[in-house]
């Protein structure tokens, strides 16, 4: 569970084409007013180490950041924030230094990689990349490594882009980034997804280039990959939010605390531009409706990655409507098969081919119409020898 | 989650035909969640909604003793039991017991499990015997009659019942209201304010029944008769909060078994038919709340020209003004 801190909400100083919290500014929901002391109120009740979140939170003056971390530091023991990092200062790497700030950089490649990161003319979007790379750069240097986030689109993961985005995560591995989450672009706008997004056939391939491409990093890994291995195998402790079965009233894995400490969700799921307050208890309902609705209506049933994906993050539903599976279904089920495939040729059983799945399905079902979400490995540590074979 | 047997054909020796969505073979379990926009609008309404709900409950009551009708369906807890039935008695009413079931009170049917209430039925003894004969018989019509419904709204219950009890009624009704759109997945209604029955799943309604349109004159004027013994008992308040509600848009849809409904200030997702593809009701408002949000589609109040170019502009430069 992350807990997010967006004390100026969705407010930024770039205007990324194909941003997830653009429902939220198209409606006009976008609050630059926070409550130091309600936002700390609500982090104690929350109990728990947060992410400074936005928008872009480094607008905030950096003695509320200071103060933030500080009282970050001091009751959690560590910070963390999510950052396009084109405002990274030296006083912004001293406090991140002094806090124990993790960084986590969104940056979708160098100079024109990253044009769709829009910042008002294409010198003013150069610059801001620039500053982006920059930062990394004096991060790297100043033994604070970022973890990137790297959405891929047109800009960047094109066939003829792909050579070009690798050779520079091959340059961000020799200064120390070791960790870059892919995402596949999240479309909530018609002409984002004209112009902005791949082809399911360029998304697997842009995929599959990564997947193959991971054996010649020594030490920078794809998250996502990792984690789908993983999954296949029954091992789900620890993995992301996207995996695990995300109800869109609760999005248990983000925890929102907006400026004046009202709770939010995550807002993957916030099609609506308004920024909901967090139900009261969480459903599964979606799982279970898709486990019985076929394919062709926007379900999962049938489909031996269910437990692995179930439907995948309700934000990226086809629609735009949670109550669908993943409008990247393919691309998923794609990398599914050829981890699926390599763990067999390893001589490991997959969980998606292997005769328990069935009960396991049955246990999650149950497990969901009375409320709980539970990880595989529960079941699976409970039925070891069976699942051992 | 249960699995159901093929839905019937609609009764070919009926007048009319209601409207069917075509259904997937599962059942959901019940649920009720909801969220709201803001904690601003939680504050101010979720006590009003439970203050409209007592006052109903009351209300429904009230128009037994005072004669708008003969008999009144209530749901009522173990715990409440005794003194509803001490109560009715002091007034001449008699309670009759109907069935039990699982309360859905906490919204999750995992959330409280255990918790269960009483139907039953409340008025003179003869007319609540009349009733619980009804009732055991699935008597429809004698049933509606004696709650006080409208004879068209009776009528087309047990139509429905016969043609399409494994059906949305709130679709039913809206494709019998609609103003366009009925050949599609997507109605739009609108209709008197005090027959919007999409507030029922809160406790939010005007009329104690499900009216046969939206624009039926007898539920109307049952509405009024139903006010006016509310005002009369001191319930101006939730009279008038009610009468707010109701007048405000709000998107209701179904898909996979899944209904939700969004209004301006709080959405809700529940247990319903189990469709393949996405049906959408678009009940339109003649008032918007204070404290409703801001969103980028219906039923959310839109502001416009916040969208700048600044977020498309840039698409146009990098890669160009073509598709």
């Amino acid at each position: 569970m992350t807990v997010e801190l967006r004390p100026l909400g969705v407010h930024c100083n770039i205007a990324c084409q194909y941003c997830y919290q653009n429902p939220q500014r198209s409606a006009g929901n976008v609050r630059a007013h926070y409550d130091m002391g309600r936002m700390k109120q609500a982090l104690e009740e929350e109990g728990t180490d947060f992410r400074l979140f936005g928008g872009e939170p480094l607008l905030l003056p950096e003695d509320a950041l200071e103060e933030l971390w500080a009282f970050g530091l001091d009751r959690f023991g560590s910070n963390g924030i999510q950052t396009n990092g084109t405002l990274i200062n030296e006083r912004h790497i001293e406090l991140f230094r002094k806090y124990q700030v993790a960084v986590g950089i969104s940056c979708d490649g160098p100079g024109e990689l990253s044009d769709i990161r829009w910042a008002g003319s294409l010198a003013a979007t150069r610059e801001a990349t620039a500053r982006t790379e920059d930062a990394i750069e004096r991060l790297c240097k100043a033994g604070m490594p970022p973890a990137l986030i790297l959405t891929l689109h047109r800009s960047n993961a094109t066939p003829d882009k792909l050579p070009v985005l690798e050779q520079w995560l091959h340059s961000l591995e020799q200064i120390g980034v070791n960790t870059v989450r892919l995402h596949i672009l999240e479309v909530d706008d018609p002409q984002v997804r004209a112009k902005c997004s791949l082809t399911t056939e360029e998304n697997i391939a842009a995929f599959l280039f990564f997947a193959r491409a991971e054996e010649g990093f020594r030490t920078l890994r794809f998250d996502v990959f990792d984690e789908m291995r993983r999954l296949l195998l029954g091992d789900d402790g620890g993995t992301t939010c996207i995996w695990r079965a995300c109800d869109p009233y609760t999005t248990s894995a983000v925890r929102g605390v907006e400026g004046q400490g009202q709770r939010s969700n995550c807002g993957r799921t916030n099609k609506d531009g308004v920024d909901f307050v967090k139900a009261e208890f969480p459903g599964f309902e979606r799982y279970l409706a898709l486990f019985h609705t076929d394919r062709e209506a926007g379900g999962c049933n049938g489909c031996r990655f269910f437990l692995m994906c179930k439907g995948q993050c309700p934000g990226t539903s086809i629609d735009g409507d949670w109550r669908n599976r993943t409008e990247h279904c393919e691309v998923w089920m794609a990398l599914f098969q050829r981890f699926e495939d390599g763990l067999r040729q390893a001589g490991k059983a997959p969980l998606s081919t292997h005769p328990i799945r069935a009960q396991l399905e049955s246990w999650f079902l149950d497990a969901w119409t009375r409320g709980e979400n539970p990880n595989m490995e529960t079941f699976l540590a409970a039925n070891r020898a069976q699942f051992e074979g | 989650m249960r699995r159901t047997e093929p839905s019937l054909k609609a009764d070919a020796n009926r007048g009319y035909s209601l409207p069917r969505l075509p259904r997937m073979d599962f059942v959901l379990p019940e649920f009720l969640r909801s969220m709201w926009v803001s904690d601003e609008a939680r504050l101010r309404w979720q006590p009003r909604i439970e203050s409209i709900s007592t006052a109903w409950r009351e209300m429904e009551w009230l128009t037994v003793v005072e004669g708008v009708r003969p008999c009144v369906l209530c749901s009522v807890s173990t715990d409440g039991w005794s003194e509803l039935r001490n109560r009715s008695k002091k007034q001449g009413l008699t309670v009759v017991p109907l069935m039990v079931q699982r309360s859905m009170s906490k919204g999750s049917a995992a959330a409280n499990p255990s918790a269960m209430i009483m139907r039953a039925v409340i008025g003179r003894r003869r007319d609540a015997k009349r009733f619980a004969r009804a009732w055991a018989n699935l008597d429809c019509a004698e049933a509606g009659a004696l709650l006080g419904y409208p004879e068209c709204c009776c009528r087309f219950f047990a139509d429905a019942m016969r043609q399409s009890a494994d059906q949305e009624m709130l679709w039913t009704v809206a494709a019998r209201s609609y103003t366009t759109g009925a050949e599609s997945r997507l109605l739009r209604v609108d209709g008197h304010p005090e027959l919007n029955i999409f507030w029922r799943y809160l406790g939010v309604k005007a009329v104690p029944h499900i009216p046969c349109n939206l624009n039926c004159a007898d539920s109307l004027h049952l509405a009024e008769q139903f006010a006016g013994v509310g005002r009369s008992a001191g319930q101006e308040d939730a009279i008038a909060w009610t009468s707010e509600i109701l007048r405000w848009p709000l998107e209701w849809s179904v898909l996979h078994g899944i209904a939700e409904m969004k209004t301006p200030i709080v959405k809700l997702c529940t247990n319903s038919v189990a469709t393949r593809s996405r049906f959408t009701i678009r009940k339109s408002g003649s008032a918007y709340p204070e404290d409703g949000a801001r969103g980028v589609d219906f039923p959310f109040q839109q502001q416009t020209a916040v969208r700048t170019s600044r977020f498309t502009d840039g698409l146009h430069i990098i890669y160009g003004t073509g598709q």
